[in-house]
């Protein structure tokens, strides 16, 4: 009921060309939440965002983001995809990247120097100021993922969405990342992709498992039997919310 | 070279002329629409589209000397078709399940066949081989005029849009996500591209248009670090090749088409072999450079 809600799924389902990828998923994300969204792949992490975002449309179900529809809140939104497929060759460098972040449908022309503070204080904020004049593609797999990070964060958005951003990231840049992610939520909702608990599930609130159904369970509840339960077997999306704790179980 | 220096100024072959301007006039628009075609690498697209002309030409002669309508021209013809072919193509890989390869191959041999067939229909001796590998013999004055229009709209287009255009090629998602229109600037950009391979198709011929659209923007994105750069540097290239082509072939009496193509393809194979050997030479096949390239290619 309330608009606050940052997002909220309810029902959804979806399939690609009739393979169910999604099943009755439920979620609810509050405004300042961070959350973490793990699952095998191909179990529905990225479809998930994807729905969040817009770019996809459920079969079934409503995804309301900021009280809105979808698409019509996406620009409050920072995406940061897992990949960005492009040509090798293709001549841009990072501040040319990182100012598509400030792109705006109704304006023609040159950046403004707004536009361009903005993008430098995104690359100041993730650690890669200084390579602002680099080619993108002379970057490292971690400095590109950094850079998709600071492309989302230039459009000052209200919540950030991270597909796998510590996928190409040894293990301490990806210490020194998720203190950039917890000093981030401070000031945005933040729902992020990652394969790795181990570090996650001490900075985020929740954590939802993805694999076909959705389940949301609270940082606490993060063990063994739960990673087998995911993993593992069945096709279902349990639900543990910070709030029902450890006393009701 | 000399000779072709005289043969610019010279009143009695005005076309020398002409073809010269055109090949100036038009670079401009190559170079930066040609950038756009291979960053965004749709040059099979492009192809197509220069291939469809030939329908264009051949309605448009047929209409003129057939049924007496004065302005079907054969620019005119081009112009439609091409645009047409860039729209159909465009929404087909836009809004389609179509396969688009397929539609493209159709566009692109269906172009041709209509343009024979009307041509051979149309009375009076019409060599369809002038259109298919250019004839600088045909450009008029008027030409020069339409050039300069198109020129203008693809310069402040692609000057405007440059933003919204790199970010669509870089990463039409995201520019999605930012509320851009990215099926307009698709859509705008085919077009753009099909009224560039309009303006030298006179001087190139429909068969190889395609090579001076993508060679000088190949040559130049080995240069460059920007797109705008890029697109800066095919302008040069597709300046030198065109004039450079023009004074080589009318020197030895060559054709004009073939000999601006075989000059870029001869530029664009020479840069990248030098630039390939610089790099081997330069990294001395050092392990950690062989493997820092292996890691940026993966990621």
């Amino acid at each position: 009921m309330s608009g606050a809600r940052a997002v909220e799924l309810e029902g959804v389902w979806f399939s690609y060309d009739g393979a169910p990828v999604l099943e009755s998923a439920d979620l609810s994300v509050e405004t300042g939440e961070l959350i973490c969204i793990i699952g095998p792949n191909g179990g529905g992490k990225t479809t998930l965002l994807k729905l969040i975002l817009g770019l996809l449309k459920p079969d079934k179900g409503t995804v309301r983001v900021f009280g809105k529809g979808a698409v019509s809140a996406r620009r409050r939104i920072g995406y940061s995809p897992q990949y960005v497929h492009h040509d090798p060759q293709f001549p841009v460098t990072v501040m040319d990247v990182v100012l598509m972040g400030r792109l705006e449908r109704r304006r023609a022309g040159p950046y403004s120097r707004e536009d361009r503070r903005a993008a430098s204080e995104a690359l100041d904020e993730v650690g890669i100021g200084g390579l602002s004049g680099r080619l993108f593609n002379s970057l490292s797999g971690g400095q590109r993922q950094r850079l998709l990070v600071a492309r989302a964060l230039a459009a000052r958005p209200d919540m950030l969405l991270l597909d796998e951003p510590t996928a190409n990231v040894d293990v301490v840049a990806e210490e020194r990342f998720y203190e950039l992610i917890e000093r981030l939520n401070e000031r945005m909702t933040i729902i992020m992709v990652s394969h790795d608990l181990g570090l996650v599930s001490r900075i985020v609130d929740r954590v939802v498992c993805v694999s076909r159904c959705l389940k949301v369970h609270p940082t606490s509840q993060i063990d063994a039997e739960l990673i087998r339960d995911m993993y593992g077997s069945d096709f279902c999306m349990v639900r543990h919310d910070h709030a029902l704790g450890q006393g009701e179980r | 070279m000399g000779e072709f220096a005289r043969a610019l100024f010279d009143p009695d072959v005005p076309f020398v002329m002409y073809a010269f301007l055109t090949g100036i006039l038009a670079s401009v628009a190559f170079g930066i629409v040609g950038t756009y075609v291979v960053a965004r690498r749709i040059s099979y697209i492009a192809g197509a589209i220069a291939h469809s002309v030939l329908g264009g030409i051949g309605v448009a002669l047929y209409a003129e000397k057939v049924h007496g309508i004065w302005w079907a021209t054969p620019m005119l013809g081009a112009v439609v078709s091409a645009v047409a072919a860039a729209m159909v193509v465009g929404l087909v890989s836009l809004y389609s399940s179509e396969r688009e390869d397929t539609v493209i191959g159709a566009i692109w041999a269906t172009g041709m066949a209509v343009g024979l067939l009307f041509i051979a229909r149309t009375p009076g001796y019409i060599e369809p081989m002038s259109y298919l590998f250019g004839n600088i013999l045909l450009i008029t004055r008027r030409d020069l005029w339409i050039v300069l229009g198109l020129d203008a709209v693809v310069v402040v287009l692609g000057v405007v849009f440059y933003h919204k255009f790199l970010a669509v090629s870089f990463d039409e998602e995201f520019a999605r996500l930012r509320g851009i229109h990215v099926h307009f600037y698709h859509l705008l950009l085919l077009c753009l591209t099909a009224l560039t391979i309009v303006l030298l198709v006179r001087v190139v011929g429909i068969v190889m248009v395609i090579a001076l659209l993508t060679l000088p923007a190949a040559v130049a994105g080995q240069f460059s670090r920007r797109l705008w750069q890029m697109m800066l540097l095919s302008v040069v290239f597709c300046l030198f090749f065109t004039t450079m082509g023009l004074a080589v072939s009318y020197t030895h009496n060559l054709e004009s088409g073939p000999t601006i193509i075989v000059l870029a393809a001869a530029v664009y194979l020479v840069v990248t072999v030098a630039l390939r050997l610089k790099k081997s030479l330069a990294s001395g096949g050092s392990r950690a450079t062989s493997m820092h390239t292996e890691d940026s290619s993966v990621s």
